[in-house]
């Protein structure tokens, strides 16, 4: 049964460059988005992803480059003819129409039967789980139900593609992820080429087939969520997903070093600058494990207890500072040395990645 | 446990005396609204209900005939003449100061309020400068050859509008432009993605959420015209009567002080009764600032 059927076009960005006066929003991206795959636009604010999604939707046009939808040039193309579904940071309800007048507004709008609106709207309705509120007034929705009310607009009209502006940041922490696993499984279910841009890290892992992490209107890298994570291309995408320590490293031959000792390495690396430490993929030194992992000596210098896990500060031989996550089960817990003590770290050397300094 | 006591008991006075200097700074606006208001609108409600030292109601039965009927009649229809005009030119300005960066939507504003600032009788008598026979918009269109005669601008129902109209824009055109202002541009974005053109975006969703504005600007704009006096007085050239000049005639020129207040309550009954109408069907309260 499908509620409500949806095309997939993929998307392409040639060149696509958007200057405010002298300043530079979008520097030459090109990119392409599969037929049917949930990309999300990761980035700080301020590094023109947004930009990137309003060029998308037709409200800021570009300053030189092309979009193309399927094998359709879109760049010149009005958004009120571009045929997309959009979801607004602040949902944009309409709010001089109740939910059912919001949702079949963009049916009016294309002439469709009024009987068949009434089908539409409630098709839409029932994929959000909302159709018992369609005679609501907007403003006595509760925030996740604009959300899911938005989300029907959006798509009742069967959009070439969906487009989404940080649409969860207003949503609290429990809703938001609740939400997002909706957002993921309507997808899924609608098979629509989906465009989403976050600042949340998190949200962008969780939800993505891939994600473009930008920074200052260019695309730094285009992976899987775990690529991303576990291979950043450079120390700005480390430095920037999850948390990291970046140290220094220096080259040795073929491999690398840190503070002169030879790091093992899972894959060869073809340049470096830094080696990227995250918390949770520190270990302790487990004796006949040596060919496996880097060890790192240290001495604890502070512990910072947050529940499900706790955050160690230690300090590394050559005074540089990383920070180690465990999990709080007993067993674990139980290794700690005392503040102060000294600690041997254990790094695999799958997890041992180096980059790149990110360039400016 | 006497620690506890008269701490909760100093903290009580504390709110006491906060409650009480908010309402020391309101006091003297209210006093003036008293005294300068409601006082003499009860001198006057007295003053029109008495003849010769007795409660009588001739004042309002002497309103009752075609002369009387003739001048409300009039003092509606340059209203409404005057607010819908106002409206049909306003509207255009206060959108494009909405749609302007705030920068260039403050140079505007500055020459919607430069007007509103000179005096009245000022812009009163340029229009009667430019609206008069020998005047600059009749010598121009004679120079350029447009009309032999020179129009009749002035004096008349013609220059009474044109007058009111441009004394009373900025009152429309203020509460629009900050009504406006509030509409979230992503609205029309949200129209226009969904698959609205410019102009159905604007009828179906921008122009339905700029009612509160409409409504504010129309309802300040009738309610002033409705008591209007020097415009039409200056302009109309006697050709003119609205109720306020009758007003005046009744208690300058007759010192009849009972039938110019018979006229005064009836134009405030009638005024709030729109009022009330309007009420109705949309929150002043709303309209007039606030949430």
């Amino acid at each position: 049964m499908s509620a409500v059927s949806a095309k997939s076009e993929p998307i392409r960005f040639e060149g696509v460059s958007k200057r405010f006066g002298t300043f530079t929003a979008l520097d030459d991206v090109s990119l392409e988005i599969g037929s049917g795959e949930f990309l999300t636009l990761l980035g700080p604010s301020g590094s023109g992803k947004t930009t990137l999604l309003m060029v998308l939707a037709g409200f800021a046009r570009a300053t030189s480059g092309r979009v193309l939808v399927g094998n359709e040039d879109m760049t010149r193309v009005p958004p009120h003819k571009r045929d997309f579904g959009m979801v607004f940071q602040n949902y944009a309800l309409f709010p001089h129409m109740d939910v059912f007048g919001n949702v079949a507004y963009p049916l009016k709008l294309r002439g469709v039967a009024k009987a068949e609106i009434g089908t539409r709207v409630r098709r839409a309705l029932d994929l959000v789980q909302l159709s018992h509120l369609a005679d609501r007034g907007v403003d006595q929705l509760s925030g996740g139900q604009k959300q899911r009310i938005a989300l029907a607009r959006a798509i009742v009209f069967e959009p070439r593609v969906l487009l989404m502006d940080e649409p969860l940041s207003a949503l609290d922490k429990n809703l938001r992820e609740q939400m997002q696993i909706e957002i993921r499984n309507l997808h899924e279910t609608l098979g629509i080429t989906t465009v989403y841009v976050t600042h949340d890290q998190r949200e962008a892992l969780t939800m993505s087939d891939r994600v473009v992490v930008i920074d200052a209107g260019r695309v730094v890298q285009v992976d899987t969520p775990r690529a991303i994570y576990e291979r950043p291309a450079d120390s700005f995408v480390a430095d920037f997903i999850g948390e990291s320590t970046l140290l220094p490293v220096e080259r040795n031959g073929r491999g690398f070093s840190f503070a002169g000792m030879p790091l093992r390495l899972g894959e060869a690396a073809a340049n470096g600058d830094f080696l990227v430490v995250r918390p949770e993929k520190l270990g302790f030194h487990d004796p006949g494990t040596e060919e496996e992992v880097n060890l790192f000596d240290g001495s604890l210098q502070q512990v910072v207890y947050q529940g499900e896990t706790l955050l160690a500060q230690i300090r590394l031989a050559n005074g540089l500072p990383v920070t180690l996550r465990l999990s709080t089960r007993r067993e674990m817990m139980a290794r700690l040395p005392e503040i102060g003590a000294p600690i041997t770290l254990a790094l695999h050397r799958d997890d041992t990645v180096i980059v790149p300094e990110h360039r400016k | 446990m006497t620690l506890a006591l008269d701490n909760a008991r100093e903290l009580r006075a504390d709110e006491r005396r906060e409650r009480f200097s908010i309402l020391g700074l309101s006091f003297p606006a209210l006093i003036l609204v008293t005294l300068l208001v409601f006082l003499p609108v009860g001198w006057l409600f007295w003053l029109s209900v008495i003849d010769g030292g007795e409660l009588s109601l001739i004042h309002y039965r002497r309103l009752a005939d075609a002369t009387h009927f003739r001048i409300f009649y009039v003092t509606f229809e340059i209203s409404i003449l005057v607010t819908v005009l106002a409206l049909l030119l306003g509207y255009p300005l206060a959108y494009l100061m909405s749609q302007l960066p705030p920068r260039w939507a403050g140079i505007c504003l500055i020459f919607v309020l430069i007007p509103f600032w000179t005096s009245l009788l000022v812009r009163t008598y340029a229009w009667l400068v430019l609206l008069q026979r020998r005047g600059v918009i009749n010598q121009t269109l004679q120079d350029l050859g447009l009309i032999d005669a020179p129009l009749r601008l002035v004096h008349n129902y013609t220059g009474t509008v044109i007058g009111m109209l441009h004394i009373m824009l900025p009152f429309m055109i203020l509460p629009l432009y900050a009504a406006l202002r509030t509409v979230d541009p992503n609205y029309m974005r949200a129209a226009s993605n969904l698959g609205a053109g410019p102009v159905r975006a604007f009828w179906t969703v921008f122009f339905p959420l700029s009612l509160p504005g409409v409504f504010a600007g129309s309802l300040l704009v009738f309610i002033l015209s409705l008591g209007f006096y020097v415009t039409p007085a200056l302009l109309g050239g006697g050709r003119v009567m609205m109720v306020s000049m009758k007003i005046q005639q009744n208690a300058g020129l007759y010192f009849d002080w009972g039938a110019a207040s018979a006229l005064g309550v009836v134009l405030l009954v009638v005024t709030l009764f729109i009022f009330w109408v309007l009420s109705r069907f949309m929150r002043v309260e709303r309209v007039f600032g606030g949430g």
